[in-house]
C-alpha cells in the first residue's frame, strides 16, 4: 500500500496526530517563552499563544480522532446491518452454520 | 442512512460545514485576541485580549462536543437498529400490545448450543459466527435456556399469552 492510499485512508487519524502534534509543541513553546519573560504583560501572548492556541489544537486533535472512530464503527455496523438484512438461505440441517 | 448522509459516515454534509465553521470562528478568536495582546501592554486591553482568546476556545470545545455527541448519537441509533432488528410488518396483536415488532418463533428457528444457557433467533448476532443447532422451544426450556434478551424470541410468545389470559 503505498502512502498516498494510506493517506486517503487514514487522514482523520493522521491530521489528528499531526493536530495533536502541534498542540503540544505550542504548549511547550508557551511555556518556554513564559518562564523566560518576568512580565505579565510580556507572559500574556505566549500564554495566548501557547496555552490557548495549544489547547485548541489538542481539542482539535482529540475531536479528528474520536470522530474517525465513531466512522468506523458506523461504517461496521452498516455492513452488519446489510449481511443481516440479505435474504438468509434456510438450511434443513440440523447444524445451523451462522458464519457471517 | 437517511437522504442527506454520505454514504458511509454518520454526519450530513451541513454538519461538517458546521463544525468547520465553528472551529475556524475559535481560531479567529484566539488569534485575534492573540494580535491585540502582542500590540499593547495595557492591562484592560491585555485582559480583553485574553478573554476573547478563551471565548474562541470555548466555542470550539463546544462545538466540537456537540458535534461528537451528534455522531455519537447516530452511531448509538444504528447500533440498536443492528441489534434488535428492523421493525418489521407485525401482526395485530403486537401492535394492540405494544410489544416489539418481530415474526413468532417456531420451533425450527430456535438455535442455541449445548454449552449455552440461552437459546436465540437464527439471525441473533450473539451467535453470530458460532455453531449452533435448531432446537424446539420446549427442549430449549427442559434444557433450561433463557430467551435471549438481545433477540428476544419468546416475545411474541408474551403477547399471546397476555392477550389469552386476558
Amino acid at each position: 500500500m503505498d502512502f498516498l492510499t494510506i493517506l486517503r485512508i487514514l487522514w482523520d487519524r493522521l491530521a489528528a496526530w499531526v493536530t495533536v502534534l502541534a498542540g503540544l509543541i505550542a504548549v511547550i513553546l508557551g511555556i518556554v517563552g513564559v518562564r523566560d519573560n518576568a512580565y505579565v504583560a510580556a507572559q500574556m501572548p505566549y500564554v495566548i499563544s501557547g496555552g490557548i492556541l495549544g489547547l485548541f489544537l489538542l481539542g482539535l486533535g482529540a475531536t479528528l480522532w474520536l470522530s474517525a472512530d465513531l466512522r468506523d464503527q458506523w461504517r461496521v455496523l452498516l455492513e452488519i446491518r446489510d449481511q443481516r438484512d440479505a435474504p438468509a438461505e434456510v438450511s434443513e440441517e440440523p447444524t445451523i452454520s451462522n458464519a457471517r | 442512512m437517511n437522504g442527506g448522509n454520505h454514504p458511509d459516515t454518520p454526519w450530513r454534509a451541513g454538519e461538517v460545514t458546521s463544525v468547520i465553521m465553528v472551529n475556524l470562528v475559535g481560531l479567529v478568536l484566539i488569534l485575534a485576541g492573540y494580535l491585540v495582546c502582542r500590540a499593547t501592554a495595557e492591562p484592560s486591553r491585555v485582559q480583553l485580549a485574553a478573554s476573547i482568546a478563551a471565548g474562541g476556545l470555548v466555542v470550539t470545545l463546544a462545538g466540537n462536543t456537540v458535534w461528537l455527541f451528534g455522531n455519537l448519537r447516530e452511531v448509538t441509533r444504528l447500533r440498536r437498529q443492528v441489534l434488535l432488528g428492523p421493525a418489521p410488518a407485525a401482526p395485530s396483536s403486537a401492535v394492540v400490545s405494544g410489544a416489539p415488532e418481530r415474526p413468532a418463533p417456531t420451533a425450527s428457528v430456535l438455535v442455541s448450543s449445548p454449552s449455552m444457557s440461552l437459546y436465540h433467533r437464527p439471525e441473533c448476532l450473539m451467535v453470530s459466527g458460532k455453531a449452533v443447532k435448531a432446537t424446539s422451544l420446549a427442549a430449549h426450556r427442559r434444557a433450561r435456556r433463557q430467551p435471549c434478551q438481545v433477540c428476544r424470541p419468546d416475545a411474541e410468545m408474551e403477547v399471546a399469552t397476555t392477550e389469552a389470559t386476558g
